[in-house]
């Protein structure tokens, strides 16, 4: 048994795990049988929405899927490499509001944010926007901006909560903005997205230079350079 | 051959169909905001059911072909003007090339079609029938700008004006989303329980002139909510999602894939069309049904389009 399953209207069901991990196990079993039904996977922190053909019938059986599904029988999930992302946090603009909320350094506040690593728990907001977590215990707790930005640079590190994020695409944004990657994450016109649910990313400290050298790089894709080497 | 815009209004878009899938990707299916308008348009030109085509919200666009095309123009009540003809929404004609077609003045509803016979594509082809109608992600995403074109594959078809009477007759959808203030069928959102039910479907609320695809915002008495945050998860076209205010946005079809907002209902499938056909300023209201309701009123709703689309076809 699943922990809980609700509807979502009438477009599919949503399931509610006590961890993050059960989601992913979820989510590799409904992949690997990838039923007729099946539209779409909205993995998100502790939920997976599961999007069904528009049809009463689809729906039903669904229902009658998901029920017997069991977060039990999970087999060993490999981890992931972690994926290093440059982030030049001399391009911070919420410094001060994240010091003085926290009641921390800068310094320390680099510190704490480079050494974790973190895990992507959902994609959204827009295209492979990555919602990363945790913080560590000492950043929890920034607020949201009062007033969003109206156009945050792509690359913009940013925390907020417990989370941590990358803006990949230019946008309006409320997140405290602590640094900025040189690499592109996404590239719509070639349906580029390297960040995928599960990845494990840690920030690597960089300074302006460094930054300069790398601007417009993308973002390897660790699938495709895994497929490659396999080959 | 190609069509170019010389101006456009800030909601034109070219619309491919839904293409699920890749909502664990942050990216929404999308297509028509209005599906059965943008049918009965791309059946009016004798394309099949979806085929690109351009849709249009409030402020429609300008344009010129560069080569004579059969086109047709369905959905909301735009003044047409081709050249020097004016054009009837639903009716058929031939837009000879060289000649300015001005869609403008929204009178009615929201959002029209404008499909084009043999079909609007991003690039240039020989082949259409090897073409996949799925469009790339950046034109799935973005609006149409000025200067933008776009090609033809122009397989000229004659107007039909038999067509334009079926399709006339099909206005009756359109109708439901004009009287004064539409009611929205709802079935339970996620978090149904934090709310007064009862006293969310006796209220009535105006939707904003902020609104567009992403999503439809509404004002009006704000209701009452506790003061609770919850973890982000899954939403999609038609998540009632109830404000920090305590006033509902509801998602768009070209939304955001997960959000933070409470819900307090889903707009059923039947009534998803019809979002895309409000008005700023309009008032709106919902009632809850059940999900067995639900399923009849779609069953119900899929046999007339089914109807008028093979009434279209012959």
């Amino acid at each position: 048994m699943v922990q809980t399953i609700k509807p979502i209207g009438d477009q599919g069901w949503i399931i509610y795990t006590q961890n993050e991990s059960q989601i992913r196990e979820l989510m590799r079993q409904i992949e690997q049988i990838n039923p007729p039904w099946l539209i779409d996977l909205v993995p998100a922190y502790l939920s997976l929405g599961v999007f069904v053909q528009p049809d009463r019938n689809s729906l039903e059986t669904a229902k009658m899927y998901l029920d017997s599904l069991s977060i039990e029988q999970t087999v060993e999930i490999i981890s992931p490499p972690v994926i290093s992302i440059p982030c030049c946090y001399e391009f911070q603009l919420d410094g001060g509001r994240i010091c003085q909320q926290l009641q921390l350094t800068f310094e320390e506040v680099i510190a704490e944010h480079s050494q974790t690593i973190y895990t992507v728990y959902a994609i959204g907001f827009c295209p492979g926007f990555p919602y990363m977590g945790y913080l560590s215990d000492k950043l929890i707790g920034t607020s949201r901006l009062s007033t969003p930005r109206k156009q945050v640079l792509p690359g913009s590190v940013a925390i907020t909560g417990r989370q941590t994020s990358i803006y990949p695409l230019p946008r309006p944004g409320g997140w405290n903005l602590i640094g900025r990657t040189p690499l592109i994450l996404v590239d719509l016109h070639k349906n580029y997205f390297p960040l995928r649910i599960g990845d494990c990313v840690q920030f690597n400290r960089i300074d302006e230079q460094e930054f300069r050298n790398l601007e417009g790089e993308l973002l390897p894709d660790w699938r495709q350079i895994q497929a490659t080497k396999g080959q | 051959m190609k069509i170019l815009f010389l101006e456009t209004g800030p909601e034109t878009y070219l619309i491919g169909p839904a293409k699920t899938g890749q909502r664990n990707l942050g990216i929404p299916p999308g297509g028509a905001a209005d599906p059965i308008a943008a049918m009965i348009a791309n059946r009016l030109v004798g394309n099949s059911p979806e085929t690109p085509l351009i849709e249009s919200a409030l402020l429609g666009p300008t344009l010129m072909t560069e080569t004579d095309i059969t086109a047709c123009c369905f959905g909301a009540k735009f003044q047409i003007r081709c050249g020097e003809r004016e054009i009837p929404v639903a009716q058929t004609f031939v837009w000879k090339s060289g000649e300015i077609l001005k869609i403008s003045h929204c009178q009615k509803y929201t959002r029209i079609y404008l499909a084009i016979s043999g079909g609007i594509w991003e690039q240039e082809m020989t082949n259409v029938a090897n073409q996949s109608p799925s469009l790339s992600l950046p034109i799935h995403l973005t609006p149409i700008q000025k200067n933008d074109h776009f090609f033809l594959h122009s397989s000229p078809v004659k107007p039909s004006s038999l067509r334009s009477l079926q399709a006339i007759a099909s206005q009756e959808l359109l109708e439901e989303a004009q009287i004064e203030s539409p009611t929205i069928h709802l079935l339970p959102g996620l978090q149904n329980d934090w709310f007064d039910n009862n006293e969310f479907c006796q209220s009535r609320f105006q939707v904003h002139s902020a609104s567009n695809r992403l999503g439809i915002r509404l004002t009006g008495t704000p209701i009452a909510r506790p003061q609770r945050e919850m973890v982000s998860e899954a939403i999609t076209w038609g998540s009632v999602q109830i404000t920090n205010e305590g006033l509902p946005i509801i998602v768009g079809v070209g939304g955001n894939t997960i959000g933070g907002y409470p819900k307090i209902g889903q707009v059923i499938q039947k009534d998803l069309y019809l979002l895309g056909q409000l008005r700023p300023h309009q008032l709106v209201q919902f009632k809850w049904v059940t999900i067995d309701q639900a399923w009849q009123m779609l069953e119900l709703q899929q046999k007339k389009v089914k109807n008028w689309e093979i009434r279209l076809i012959a």
